[in-house]
């Protein structure tokens, strides 16, 4: 067809081809949308409303001491257990309470564009499949990034800090937020993989609902809680912090195994995921 | 494609089984450039299957095909690059406008610059008449509004092939008869490979036709050549004064296999299949006004309805069963 010489075709970008322009568009129904907005608010009350409740037991302590209701190694015990909790309440809403958002979230990423029919109508375009699946992914997980793991965890340092005096130091504060990134972009892959699978949401939404609440599944079967997640955010034992709040602490970690089994997982999801979408038929 | 008749699509023995029933059977097509080809069949048929297995949104279970000479399979991505689709029911993302979703192509087959995507935008836009409701949410929109949307959106990239599956099927009179006049405009610049089971569009803006029955080809050809029908030529005669001596000269000819005489309103009308076109066109005539008592007062080739050839080949010998 005759064409428009001041227009420059898009360059050939193999199996990314359209990603950019999805990314776009992923980016914009996160960034352009009261959406960010609305995400920072609810895991804001959530995730640091709750660590806010704990830390307010903090004046409490030091008011105690002051009456001398409790001795100074009473204190003292209390406040250790009350940096622990907050760190721990904040690790376990993070990674469960968000899961459950991010699953949310996820469910109608695949399944929505395909009952809705507007799959078909993209891929009828010059993009790759490939390119399709990994730009939503990849903006899920950029929207995750932000408003439920480095903004929470931007407030959760300052209320650590205002409900306890102390710093956390940093990197190890930053690498436990990265377990959270990771558990997260855990359950949005495995949410993904499953859109691929099914065209109904149950299955979609219910099996990783299921594993964000699985820990309990360890009592029976203890090999579980190597490979899973959730020992990034739960305690290991009654004495042994989860994976995160050891490095919060910048403690020594116990095990990697889970964080090496989480990464594996999450590989072998998107693994799937794109082997399944690229034989998908609309 | 510099040749006018370099093909566009081609198939050959293109096959669909959907989970033991084969949606397309051993399909053997082809499509030549700047042609609008109508491709015709009822409900059911295999038309849609076709389209989505040249576009790589389903996958062959046999066969092959190529589009621009490239395989349908291995370099999907380079021939939508040239291809525009308007699907059957198109869906798009409810909450983009008009200008918004067409932004959004245009970006796939565009990197910049802005000025001209806007322009080209702005251009496609006017050619489907939506230019006023450019900037409102496309969930408000009719189904000719959809429709006009979904061929603007197809011809953005002023692709060299347009695939519009049932384009006009869920159109009031006055939207098909715009639908066909945006596929007349383009039919100078692309070429056009559409869906339908409207007859009276098929007739009006295609030059070539392929029906298709039960997953299988019962017919391709020009739509010229289907109108005037499969089984020999025919001429139509309407006479007065004819009598037994004149019909026997006529049916006497070596290259007349039938004559066949209707009434009409003191008329008759002879119905003459013959073997020999090029005899009959310089003789039969001539054959007839030999008597001077006879007057005739139409004669011509017999034209077939395409509803007529439609019909006889889906629901006669070639339903494809």
């Amino acid at each position: 067809m005759a064409g428009n010489s001041a227009l420059i075709a898009v360059k050939d970008r193999r199996w990314l081809n359209g990603f950019g322009n999805i990314f776009r568009k992923e980016n914009h129904a996160w960034w352009g949308t009261w959406q960010w907005v609305i995400q920072i608010a609810i895991w804001m009350v959530i995730v640091n409303g709750m660590m806010a409740m704990v830390t307010l037991a903090a004046p409490k302590i030091e008011a105690a001491q002051a009456r001398q209701e409790i001795s100074e190694l009473e204190a003292g015990a209390a406040r250790d257990a009350l940096k622990q909790t907050a760190l721990t309440v904040f690790f376990v809403f993070s990674g469960l309470a968000a899961a459950v958002g991010v699953v949310i979230i996820a469910q109608d990423a695949l399944i929505g564009e395909k009952q809705s029919g507007t799959v078909a109508w993209v891929l009828s375009k010059p993009i790759s499949r490939v390119a399709f699946l990994l730009s939503k992914l990849s903006a899920d997980a950029l929207g995750v990034l932000v408003t439920m793991v480095a903004v929470q965890g931007i407030v959760a340092y300052l209320i650590y800090k205002a409900g306890t005096g102390l710093y956390l130091p940093i990197p190890g504060f930053i690498a436990a937020l990265g377990l959270v990134l990771l558990l997260l972009v855990f359950y949005l892959s495995l949410t993904y993989m499953l859109g691929t699978l099914f065209r109904k949401r149950g299955a979609v939404i219910g099996i990783p609902m299921v594993l964000v609440f699985g820990n309990q599944l360890t009592g029976l079967l203890p090999w579980l809680g190597k490979v899973m997640p959730w020992n990034l955010v739960m305690d290991l034992g009654p004495d042994s912090p989860s994976l995160a709040v050891a490095l919060a602490q910048s403690q020594q970690l116990p095990t990697i195994t889970p964080i090496i089994g989480t990464a594996f997982l999450t590989v072998i999801f998107i693994a799937v995921a794109l082997w399944r979408f690229q034989r998908e038929e609309f | 494609m510099n040749s006018p008749n370099s093909l566009v699509i081609e198939t050959h023995g293109l096959t669909k089984t959907y989970k033991g029933t084969q949606a397309l059977k051993s399909l053997n097509l082809t499509v030549k450039q700047h042609s609008i080809f109508g491709f015709l069949g009822p409900n059911g048929a295999g038309k849609t299957t076709t389209i989505k297995l040249l576009l790589g949104l389903a996958r062959p279970t046999g066969g092959s095909a190529n589009v621009f000479g490239m395989d349908i399979g291995r370099e999907s991505v380079e021939i939508r690059k040239r291809i525009g689709y308007l699907a059957q029911d198109p869906r798009y993302y409810e909450h983009f406008t008009a200008r918004e979703t067409l932004r959004f192509t245009a970006r796939f087959f565009f990197s910049g610059p802005k000025s001209a995507i806007e322009e080209r935008i702005q251009e496609t836009l006017e050619l489907v008449g939506l230019e006023d409701k450019a900037d409102r949410p496309i969930k408000g929109f009719s189904g000719g509004e959809r429709q006009r949307l979904g061929i603007a959106q197809a011809q953005i990239n002023y692709p060299d092939l347009l695939i519009l599956d049932e384009p006009a099927a869920s159109l009031d009179p006055q939207g098909r008869r715009d639908v066909l006049a945006v596929m007349e405009r383009l039919r100078k610049y692309t070429t056009i490979f559409y869906s339908t089971h409207i007859l009276d569009d098929v007739q009006r803006v295609s030059d070539t036709v392929a029906i298709l029955n039960h997953g299988e080809l019962v017919a391709q050809a020009p739509i010229e050549e289907l109108l005037a029908g499969s089984g020999g030529a025919a001429y139509r005669i309407k006479v007065r004064g004819a009598d037994d001596a004149t019909r026997a000269r006529v049916q006497a000819q070596p290259w007349v296999a039938s004559l066949t005489e209707q009434p009409v309103n003191g008329h008759a009308m002879w119905n003459v299949s013959v073997t020999d076109e090029a005899a009959a066109e310089s003789q039969l005539l001539r054959l007839v006004l030999a008597d001077p008592a006879v007057t005739v007062s139409e004669f011509g080739r017999q034209q077939y309805d395409l509803e007529e050839v439609f019909l006889n080949m889906v629901e006669g010998g070639k339903n494809g069963r």
